[in-house]
């Protein structure tokens, strides 16, 4: 799965993020921060002998709300597929890409053109 | 449940895709990706052929009119320009939407940049986090480019402008009653005061702290720069938006830029709250744990005294 949306952060997402690789995760969604200047999911993904809990950095409430998304499209406990490009400094947070549901959607967190 | 790392021989990287994205024919969308937008007399998907359009168009019956017979900007309007990301004309990279230079004058597209500020430049990139991700406000005309929705209010006496997305709610009040200016009081935004020549609205905004950067490429200007912006309406959709900056300290010469504003017929339209602070220390946690500082600004003094050293350096 590419990223073939960009980011378009209004403040350069390469300052923090490395653009160069992108990580794919399967993990269970433990918490939503549906909030401005960006939402963001954490979720816990399970690496055999121990656990490690994810944060994916999405657009703006408000552009994921114009787009359609809402609050409760991500609820605790579901299952989710994330791609996206990791923290510079090694912590475990990504700048999210596409997040798939179980019902097969797939949801676009980043920025589109026009939105930034 | 399980994690899987993509290799560098599996997964397409970044990288690559840049280099595909330039090979390929540079194109850009003008696309209604930016929302729902009028059909404009100009295309606005290259800055300077634009701008080169609504100079021509110009006439001297505004589309729009108050009761005064002014342009009426009054609406909601989505700005048609990156130019945040680099005032010059840069590619669609996975961090960069991309787009033509936004620089009309000089001709050429390029910042007329002094080589010691030019130096400076390159620094700034290395050390410093753009100001939009610690939710501090643009500038006067880096507002224009930075925020991409607007509401547009105006009466005989001001015209506001209520901006979402980026820095906390900017918002502007250009007076246009001929009220004299604030006075010695550094403020982000400036000190704005607006008139009107024909059917353009000519606005200058001194006493800016100039603690902001111009773009993602850590282009910069001091508080002694003179702004000067100037709006027209090319027809009842389509705002013609330019701002020129003077800063002897920095540019060989002033240089100007310009774009389009579309107005914005969603179905909603209205402009939100965009709290910029909610979680933004968190963030502003990855950019400094990869060394990355708020940019402090320079003043004209300084720049004086780093050209002197760069100066001294070359002999």
């Amino acid at each position: 799965m590419m990223l073939s949306q960009g980011s378009y952060g209004h403040h350069s997402v390469a300052v923090g993020f490395n653009m160069d690789t992108e990580l794919l995760l399967t993990g269970t969604i433990k918490n939503m921060d549906f909030i401005n200047p960006h939402a963001r999911m954490f979720f816990e993904v399970d690496s055999g002998n121990h656990r490690e809990t994810w944060t994916v950095w999405f657009s703006s409430a408000n552009n994921l709300f114009r787009r359609g998304w809402r609050a409760d499209d991500l609820p605790i406990g579901t299952m989710v597929t994330v791609n996206g490009f990791p923290a510079r400094d090694g912590s475990l947070e990504l700048y999210g890409g596409e997040t798939k549901l179980p019902d097969g959607r797939t949801l676009f967190g980043g920025n589109r053109p026009g939105e930034r | 449940m399980t994690r899987h790392r993509l290799k560098n021989t599996v997964i397409m990287s970044a990288r690559f895709m840049a280099v595909f994205l330039l090979s390929a024919e540079f194109s850009y969308s003008q696309s209604n990706t930016s929302g729902n937008l009028e059909d404009s007399i100009c295309q606005d998907n290259d800055h300077a052929i634009f701008h080169a359009c609504a100079l021509e168009k110009a006439s001297l019956e505004p589309a729009i009119q108050t009761k005064d017979g002014q342009p009426d900007f009054s609406g909601y309007w989505r700005r048609r320009a990156w130019i945040f990301e680099d005032l010059q004309v840069h590619p669609a990279t996975a961090d960069d939407f991309g787009g033509t230079s936004g620089i009309v004058d000089p001709p050429d597209g390029r910042v007329p940049i002094q080589l010691w500020a030019e130096e400076k430049r390159r620094e700034n990139t290395k050390l410093f986090m753009h100001h939009n991700g610690a939710c501090i406000l643009s500038g006067p005309a880096g507002t224009m480019y930075m925020t991409s929705r607007f509401q547009f209010l105006q009466d005989d006496n001001h015209l506001i402008m209520v901006g979402e997305q980026l820095t906390a709610h900017p918002y502007r009040i250009i007076p246009l009653d001929g009220r004299p200016h604030i006075g010695n009081i550094p403020m982000w935004n400036g000190d704005p005061r607006g008139h009107w020549e024909q059917n353009t609205l000519v606005i200058n905004s001194p006493n800016q702290n100039a603690k902001y950067l111009l773009d993602q490429r850590g282009r910069f200007i001091t508080e002694e720069a003179r702004i000067t912006e100037r709006m027209s309406l090319v027809d009842r959709n389509t705002i013609h938006y330019s701002a020129t900056f003077d800063d002897p300290n920095i540019y060989t010469q002033p240089f100007t830029i310009a774009f389009a504003f579309r107005r914005d017929t969603d179905d909603n339209p209205e402009i939100w709250e965009e709290a910029c602070y909610e979680n933004n220390e968190d963030q502003m946690r990855l950019f400094r744990n990869n060394g990355y500082k708020i940019y402090p600004g320079i003043t004209g003094a300084e720049a004086r005294q780093l050209k002197t050293e760069w100066e001294q350096r070359q002999q």
